[in-house]
């Protein structure tokens, strides 16, 4: 027997494909020749390499690399059923490998999405619910502390400043959309900033936003513009300040101008401001009676599930062309 | 810990069924709230993992919008399974894969890479960032060709061309209308994603 037919039969041995005569044979050889009891051990050792190195090798719980990225795909996909998760889970908890390669799957799955631009609603709704939580579990600052942006929503004292305004602007009752538009913007959770690093901390452009916030706030929307005007454009915060620009040209009832900004929102990808940016805008087109885009981002609202697609689904049947 | 089971349940299929439909509906704001509610009840566990209201929202969040996304905006049935804790579930493995691979990422004492090179070499995954997104994109190229003709088509309009909306893939495609492109994407994305986890592995394995 040469060498290549001596591993041949130790495999047969590994693979249960002995007669009895055979293993007997077997068994006298591992105890009386050391040559080929040591053979054996280098079968084993190259067997449990070429497993390792070979993902769609067996796996010690006999499905293969395959199989358990399969398993990780459905159990990303939300497909397996009570049975199958509680096995997952368990799994997941005593096999590193299975982990390894969950974590392995989800690098990869980050990767496949930004190359492929797949699935962008994924990352819309994770970031609007997101913010939810943010405005819903986070209203009170922790002083001294760093914190990220805060959405303070719904301020009454805003909300009555900005029907003021409203109210001086010119032909406001010209056509239904108008006042529809209005009507919505009025009952509009606007988005201001405020907590964000502690005083010391605070960057030019973070002291700015708050600054134009509270201006905002105030109703003085030309010295927010004013304030706002400094952040430059690759600041990190440039999109923040651009909403709060576009919002306080809404409130002025410049819609030109807040259409453009609201557009610089649309176009940043990943923006956590996009839902707000739609509706704003389409609020704006409104008023510049371009009912057409304005039912686009209505739809767009609706269309990426975001938490203003009840109100969207409303305005746009009351709409008319 | 508790796992999927361990979430006390409390609401049925069927009323996340109804919370589903309303949201389908237009009226998001109760399933919202639902999934608001749940993340409360579940946050103390998260926040032991990730030691970060943020990141433990972060995570909550991602797994919201991987089921808002089949469940809501797609028209999948719900699996049997209890949602509420199949939720959580995926939120607290995406917390402790991004614990392990934030412990990778520790600033390694000269005595520790002593001591490792003199060990057998770097212990599996652990590779300098740089070098780990170089493999992750051979990673990604080497899968890429291993999809079907119709798949690598797809991702080729995609990514060289540059054309991302199902209408107008469908005609470069040939495909019988936009619905078809965007199942073939979802199927193609699904597949991608899985020959990816595999190649990199394989190449993770080859390097140690």
């Amino acid at each position: 027997m040469d060498k290549l037919e001596e591993y041949e039969y130790i495999g047969r041995f590994f693979a249960f494909e002995l007669n009895e005569e055979e293993l007997a044979e077997f068994e006298r050889r591992l105890r009386d020749d050391p040559e080929f009891a040591r053979r054996v051990e280098l079968f084993r050792e190259m067997e449990d390499h070429v497993t390792e190195s070979m993902p769609t090798g067996a796996t010690a719980t006999g499905d293969t690399a395959a199989d358990q990225l399969e398993l990780i795909s459905r159990f990303f996909y939300y497909e397996l059923d009570q049975e199958e998760l509680a096995d997952f889970e368990k799994r997941v908890a005593e096999d590193e490998q299975l982990e390894r390669r969950m974590s392995g799957y989800l690098e990869m799955e980050t990767l496949v999405s930004q190359t492929t631009h797949a699935e962008p609603e994924v990352l819309e709704k994770k970031q609007a619910f997101q913010r939810q939580l943010r405005s819903g579990t986070s209203t009170v600052p922790q002083k001294g502390k760093m914190r990220p942006l805060r959405f303070l929503i719904g301020i009454a004292a805003t909300l009555l400043l900005l029907i003021a305004a409203w109210l001086v602007l010119p032909d406001l009752g010209g056509s239904s959309n108008e006042a529809l538009a209005l009507e919505y913007w009025e009952d509009s959770n606007k988005i201001t900033f405020s907590d964000l690093r502690s005083e010391n901390d605070r960057s030019d452009t973070e002291t700015a936003l708050l600054e134009a916030s509270r201006l905002f706030d105030e109703g003085q929307y030309p010295e927010a513009l004013d304030r706002l005007s400094g952040i430059a454009a690759d600041d990190s915060l440039y999109v923040n300040a651009v909403l709060l620009r576009a919002e306080s040209q809404t409130a002025m009832g410049r819609f030109e101008p807040a259409v453009a900004n609201y557009q610089t929102i649309l176009d940043t990808p990943g923006s956590v401001f996009r839902d707000a940016a739609l509706w704003f805008q389409a609020l704006s087109y409104l008023q510049l009676n371009e009912v057409g885009s304005a039912r686009r981002n209505l739809s767009a609202i609706i269309d990426e599930g975001y938490p203003l697609a009840g109100k969207a689904t409303e305005l746009l049947e009351q709409l008319k062309d | 810990m508790p796992n999927s089971e361990g979430l006390s349940k409390t609401t049925t299929n069927e009323q996340f069924q109804e919370l589903i439909r309303d949201a389908k509906a237009g009226r998001p704001e109760s399933l919202n709230t639902f999934l608001q509610d749940l993340y409360q009840k579940g946050k103390r566990n998260l926040l032991k993992l990730t030691r970060s209201e943020t990141e433990a929202e972060e995570h909550f969040s991602a797994a919201v919008a991987r089921f808002w996304v089949e469940f809501v905006n797609g028209d999948r049935p719900l699996p049997k399974a209890n949602i509420e804790g199949y939720i959580y579930t995926m939120a607290r493995f995406m917390c402790i894969d991004q614990h392990r691979k934030k412990s990778k990422l520790r600033v390694v004492s000269d005595e520790e890479t002593l001591a490792q090179s003199a060990d057998q070499g770097p212990a599996p995954d652990q590779f300098p960032e740089e070098d780990r997104a170089g493999i992750k994109k051979e990673a990604f190229e080497r899968a890429r060709v291993k999809l079907s003709d119709k798949c690598q088509q797809l991702f080729n309009v995609i990514i060289e061309q540059g054309v991302e909306k199902s209408r107008e893939i469908y005609s470069l495609l040939g495909l019988e209308d936009a619905r078809s492109a965007t199942v073939l994407r979802y199927d193609c994305t699904r597949r991608l994603k899985v020959l990816a986890a595999l190649e990199l592995e394989l190449l993770l394995n080859k390097r140690n």
